[in-house]
């Protein structure tokens, strides 16, 4: 695996914030799911180029939804992670799980 | 502070500017949730960040298509320059030494801009389905150059101030493809302001 096909800091996030919100995932939801759990603003322009970038890594799919007025008529785009991104999302998770392991800085979340 | 309808201005911007293939989703997202109690402020900080986050992503995953852009647009100025002209700046009247009229300075000025919307027209037809990022670079990378303009010494005072600024930058200017620095030292020249004396400085 290349680095590009890797996942970043923010992809992994998002990409965690897809597999929980299962078929609702839209920017909206995206965007304040991931300002919930993270505690930080997000710009919905940095969800989408994570969006994107997943996508072309073959980690995400998606597909145009319903226009609705209060968007101004705009369609939603909703996505959904594919097998090969929940491959790769639990690659990650035991890889960071193993370098977590035995550290004793970080025991306890006093770091 | 909330109102019914979002910034029309930042709707408009994002619209023209923003570079992301989902740009009609994105601005539908920020409608939504202006919708639900989101401040103005809130939708112009979306707005711009949207714009900006899109165009360098787009310019960071197109490098060799952003670098053709730019070399097109230069390509088209310099075979205007090449061709054209010469011989426009050449009908311009010389004046007498040291004076700036308005006339000469607002034909170049004009040309320069025409010029620079065509070379940029240049640069969408090659662009293909990027051509917002490609346009955006390259414009921006044309005004990049101004600030080399304003920064120049003002301290000759026999000779006008924009005759010092353009003639002290008169090799860089023709160096770097930037269009106002470029046409107007071209005309000053045709003016018969001395570009030797200036740069020699």
């Amino acid at each position: 695996m290349t680095r590009r096909d890797q996942l970043g800091n923010f992809e992994l996030m998002v990409i965690l914030v897809l597999i929980r919100l299962g078929d609702n995932a839209y920017g909206v939801p995206i965007s304040e799911e991931l300002e919930k759990r993270t505690g930080r603003d997000v710009a919905i322009g940095s969800v989408y180029a994570a969006l994107e970038r997943l996508e072309d890594k073959g980690f995400v799919a998606s597909e145009l939804g319903e226009a609705t007025p209060e968007r101004g008529g705009r369609a939603k785009r909703y996505f959904r992670v594919t097998a090969r991104g929940l491959k790769e999302v639990c690659e990650t998770q035991r890889a960071l799980v193993k370098l977590w392991h035995g550290l004793p800085e970080l025991e306890g979340g006093k770091a | 502070v909330t109102s019914a309808e979002p910034p029309r201005a930042a709707t408009w911007l994002l619209r023209h500017f923003g570079c992301c293939p989902n740009n009609d989703c994105v601005i539908g997202d920020l409608d939504e949730q202006f919708g639900r109690g989101r401040t103005r402020l809130w939708y112009w900080r979306q707005a711009v960040l949207a714009i900006l986050v899109s165009f360098f992503k787009e310019i960071s995953g197109h490098k060799l298509l952003a670098i053709r852009a730019l070399v097109v647009g230069w390509l088209v100025k310099t075979v205007w320059l090449g061709l054209f002209a010469s011989s426009v700046f050449g009908l311009v009247t010389a004046p007498p030494k040291y004076s700036v009229t308005l006339t000469p300075l607002l034909l170049v000025s004009a040309m320069s801009l025409a010029v620079c919307a065509l070379s940029a027209w240049f640069v969408s037809r090659v662009s293909g389905r990027h051509y917002r990022p490609m346009v955006l670079l390259y414009v921006l990378v044309e005004l990049l150059a101004v600030p080399t303009i304003i920064n120049a010494p003002i301290s000759l005072p026999p000779i006008p101030f924009p005759a010092v600024i353009v003639g002290y930058y008169g090799p860089i200017a023709f160096l770097w493809p930037q269009p106002f620095a470029t046409y107007i030292n071209l005309a000053l020249i045709n003016l018969g302001y001395p570009l030797k004396a200036v740069t020699a400085l």
